[in-house]
């Protein structure tokens, strides 16, 4: 589907530009974005250092042992496909299967979005301080995205268009309305593949290979603290335990919050970029429960249970719904590995969980009565007894991945915020680029935000002889 | 076989009559038909009364007068203090707003002024006939064109916090977003801001209003020189190579060329056959009228002023989610404006057009739960009332973004030649404002010349 584009990719290395600095890239995360970007730089030549909070890299894609024995991927089960052009690229060929097929129509707007974002990493970005990510983020793009049309319909209202399965697992996880226009744009973002063995962490794992393969540098338990800038660009990174380090450029698969509200001093970023920062709206309400059980269970396939008529408003409220909406998937059936024999690994996929509780924070009683409620919804399917549950509310998810209230989307799936609305790989510090799931592809497709950012990187490089030259 | 009318008009709303009086000037034969026995009153806050209609028919020499261009917003909530928004009163409204929030007192001259400043623009595409094509072509600015794109997809919540931080503030101007049954979310309802804003520069907002009740229907009856005839309902419109004429209830056929319909397009389409009407909204405003006893004095606030019930923002999405299910919305979302000291006219734009227990159950609670909603700022009004009028919503079209951003001749034609709309749907965000009875007059006289 791309080809002009990776043709570029591997331009001749002899018109590198040496950057007197310690590093060409930093890149922050070391998340499917983060591995892919780095795979993509350190091939092309570049000294880069991807900065790890966690001891591991993956990010989501990651599987755990839960329970002595008992396997499962703690943030999401199935992931966003990438256009499988990139697939070899990405070396994830043959790892991942689509499990349930977005409609045609989708799955083209889908394609024509994901190369409408790796085209405008590839346009040379015109110049002028601060004027970038002011064009990107609030005037929008001038030509219509795939999908404008959609704005105006509600996933009900496709429902009959793009069939049974989609919008259910599309909506998992998300709190959503199915009932009110714009919700159809979620089935842009609808997770349609998984891992045929291993969980999602055969991804990372996998991906994490390739990066090293082609040179990159991984630092794990190193926390950023700070974007360094100097002469109105990015110019290196603070750690957490203080140490700086000098890189010519940056990407971060942060969120869009996090970067720019987290990473830097807000008297260095101008007034309207920092409004645009936090008039960001973040999504999530997802929260997980890996259940080990000790027989396989019933259903052999994913299982959504609809929500109560209050879940929405007890979301809203920052109440914990009595009915949430879940999807259950019995993940050990379609692959043994992840549960020793005769066992059996569920996962649920809870809508509508408020990261931020109204009666104060997220206890163990709390997290105790979300996994009761959520068995009591499941009491029809006579769930085989149960050996040991994990309980991930939002809160675990922004601890550990980083992202601002647990939202795997980097942002609410709404309509001005989809797509086109979108912040590109680039952004109006010079040198600093975004490729984490607030950044246009995010959602879309794993590991392209983190691809399309790595373009974006080496064209300024190709078109302005020295990013040096800025400050 | 000649038709004895050029035109029939359906029901004398503000539209019909200024439909028939504008077609009548041009020299048309007219009938106007209308279901009751004497035209029906539009009640209810005027947002503005279209000031060409009000020019070509002369209406200022039959009574009617504009006093006040500005109808001021009050927003009660549980401080004690109402908060006063008004635009000709820029300062004062600083003054209140800084009160509650200084950062909302900066924000709030800005705010407006970009508001306007889109409502000026985009009101020459929305309120002309000849309009057509993309409404952003009208936007020259390649930033304002931006700021469109960007409006039209977001929800009103989302665009209104962009800007104010108190939720206060914000839910006061949240109401306005939600008339056409749009979710505070819902991509259409910022749009729908910036509809009203246009709508209100564009005549004089609240004028109507100080002047005695009834004297917009009088004041358009008078000036109707076409023929009405009372108490004639419709049972179908006549269609052969569009719209033919009209059978009534009596068996009566009125044969002419074009037919105009106040009704809703659901209404009207089904009146004239069609197959699958427009699909209907679940969400719509009702009205209450509470007539009051002598003794009660109503607080001066409410002079020349609209009152809104301010809820939490989250309080209008869980209002939607209700009607949506045909719940009766608690809190109810309510605004009123005072009609003179006896007659108080409420507003709740999220209330179920299909509730689950039926309309006429719903009537009395649905009367007690707005009185409830002002017992803290009205009190001693529910010894007061004297009589209590519900008006359930109507099964409009469904509307939104595709409605908002549709030229007026989209909105005024039907599927069938020679049946025009002219009735409140044929504007997306509800008013009196007769501007669809002089689209549909504008058509109707194009297509019979």
């Amino acid at each position: 589907m791309f080809p002009p584009f990776l043709l570029r990719v591997f331009y001749p290395k002899d018109r590198r530009d040496s950057l007197s600095v310690q590093y060409d890239v930093a890149i922050i995360g070391a998340g499917a974005d983060g591995l892919a970007a780095a795979m993509l730089l350190a091939r092309a030549g570049r000294r880069v250092v991807v900065l790890e909070r966690a001891p591991h890299a993956g990010g989501r894609c990651v599987t755990s042992e839960f329970s002595p024995g008992f396997l499962a991927s703690p943030y999401a089960d199935t992931l966003a496909t990438p256009p499988p052009s990139l697939l070899p690229l990405l070396g994830l060929s043959g790892l991942i299967e689509d499990f349930a097929p977005v409609g045609a129509d989708i799955a083209r707007r889908r394609g024509r979005a994901l190369a409408r974002v790796l085209e405008a990493a590839l346009a040379p970005a015109p110049r002028g301080l601060w004027q970038r990510l002011k064009a990107q983020l609030l005037a929008g793009d001038a030509r219509p995205w795939p999908g404008a049309d959609w704005a105006d319909q509600s996933i009900a209202g496709l429902r009959a268009h793009a069939g049974q399965n989609d919008w259910r697992t599309a909506l998992a996880g998300r709190a959503t309305d199915p009932d009110l226009s714009g919700s159809a744009l979620t089935l842009f973002a609808a997770p349609q593949s998984r891992v045929s063995r291993g969980g999602l962490g055969t991804v990372g794992a996998a991906l994490q290979a390739r990066a090293l393969r082609a040179g990159a540098e991984l630092r794990f338990g190193q926390e950023v603290a700070e974007i360094l800038l100097a002469r109105g660009g990015a110019c290196g990174l603070a750690l957490g335990d203080g140490t700086r380090l000098e890189a010519g450029a940056v990407i971060s698969t942060l969120d869009l919050k996090r970067t720019f509200l987290g990473l830097f001093r807000w008297s260095d970023l101008p007034p309207a970029m920092l409004r645009a920062a936090g008039a960001w709206r973040m999504g999530g309400g997802r929260a997980r429960l890996l259940l080990a059980l000790e027989a396989p269970p019933s259903f052999t396939k994913p299982f959504f249970v609809p929500g109560g008529e209050d879940a929405r408003r007890q979301f809203r409220h920052g109440v914990l719904p009595d009915q949430p909406p879940l999807l259950a998937d019995p993940v050990s059936v379609r692959d043994p590995s992840l549960a020793p024999a005769g066992k059996a690994v569920v996962t649920l996929t809870l809508s509508a969980i408020p990261m931020r509780l109204f009666d104060g924070d997220w206890t163990q009683e709390k997290r105790e009565a979300l996994l009761a409620r959520a068995l009591a919804r499941l009491s029809c399917l006579n769930l085989p007894p149960l050996r040991a549950a994990a309980t991930i509310v939002p809160p675990d998810m922004e601890d550990a991945l980083g992202l601002t209230g647990g939202d795997l989307d980097g942002g609410e799936l709404a309509p001005d915020q989809m797509l086109g609305f979108r912040p590109g790989a680039r952004t109006n510090v010079p040198g600093l680029y975004l490729a984490g799931p607030s950044s246009a592809a995010g959602p879309l497709g794993l590991g392209v935000a983190g691809l399309a950012a790595a373009l974006a990187l080496m064209t300024d490089l190709s078109a302005q002889p020295s990013i040096e030259r800025v400050r | 076989m000649s038709a004895r009318y050029d035109v029939l008009v359906i029901g004398a709303s503000v539209g019909g009559l200024a439909a028939a009086s504008l077609l009548a000037k041009r020299g048309a034969r007219v009938l106007l038909l209308e279901e009751l026995l004497a035209p029906p009153e539009p009640s209810g806050p005027l947002f503005a009364l279209d000031p060409l209609l009000v020019k070509a028919l002369q209406l200022e020499q039959y009574g009617l007068g504009f006093r006040r261009r500005d109808l001021k917003l009050v927003s009660w909530d549980e401080e004690d203090e109402p908060l006063l928004l008004s635009r000709d009163e820029p300062r004062a409204t600083a003054r209140a707003l800084a009160r509650i929030s200084r950062a909302d007192a900066h924000a709030w001259g800005p705010f407006q002024a970009g508001l306007f400043a889109q409502a000026r623009a985009l009101r020459r595409w929305w309120f002309h006939p000849h309009s057509g094509g993309d409404a952003a072509a009208v936007l020259a600015n390649p930033v304002a064109r931006g700021r469109f794109a960007r409006e039209c997809l977001m929800g009103a919540d989302a665009f209104l916090a962009r800007e104010l931080e108190t939720p206060r503030l914000v839910a006061a101007l949240l109401h306005d977003a939600l008339g056409g049954g749009l979710a505070p979310s819902e991509p259409g309802s910022a749009l729908a801001l910036i509809w009203r804003a246009a709508q209100e520069m564009a005549g004089q907002q609240g004028a109507v209003m100080l002047a005695q009740h009834g004297s917009v229907g009088m004041a358009l009856k008078a000036a109707c020189d076409a023929e009405l005839r009372f108490g004639a309902t419709v049972t179908e419109i006549m269609i052969s190579r569009g719209a033919a004429g009209v059978r009534l209830a009596d068996g009566d056929t009125i044969a002419a060329r074009a037919v105009i319909s106040s009704l809703t397009r659901v209404q009207t389409e089904k009146l004239a056959g069609l197959e699958r009407p427009a699909p209907t909204r679940a969400v719509g405003e009702a009205q209450i009228v509470l007539t009051l006893s002598e003794d009660f004095v109503l607080p001066p606030v409410l002079d020349g002023a609209r009152a809104v019930l301010a809820l939490a923002p989250e309080d209008y999405a869980d209002a939607h989610e209700a009607a949506r299910a045909g719940r009766l919305p608690s809190p109810l979302p309510l605004s009123l404006v005072a009609e003179g000291p006896r007659r108080l006219v409420l507003t709740a734009p999220l209330a179920p057009v299909a509730p689950q227990e039926g309309w006429a159950a719903l009537q009395a609670p649905f009367a007690a739960a707005a009185v409830h909603g002002l017992r803290r700022h009205l009190p001693g009004l529910p010894a007061a009332l004297t009589g209590v009028t519900v008006t359930p919503p109507k099964a409009l079209a469904r509307a939104g973004l595709v409605q908002l951003l549709a030229p007026a001749l989209t909105r005024a034609t039907t599927r069938v030649d020679g049946l025009y709309l002219c009735g409140e749907e044929a504007e997306p965000v509800p008013s009196v404002s007769g501007r669809a009875g002089r689209f549909a007059a504008y058509f109707a006289a194009r297509a019979l010349q």
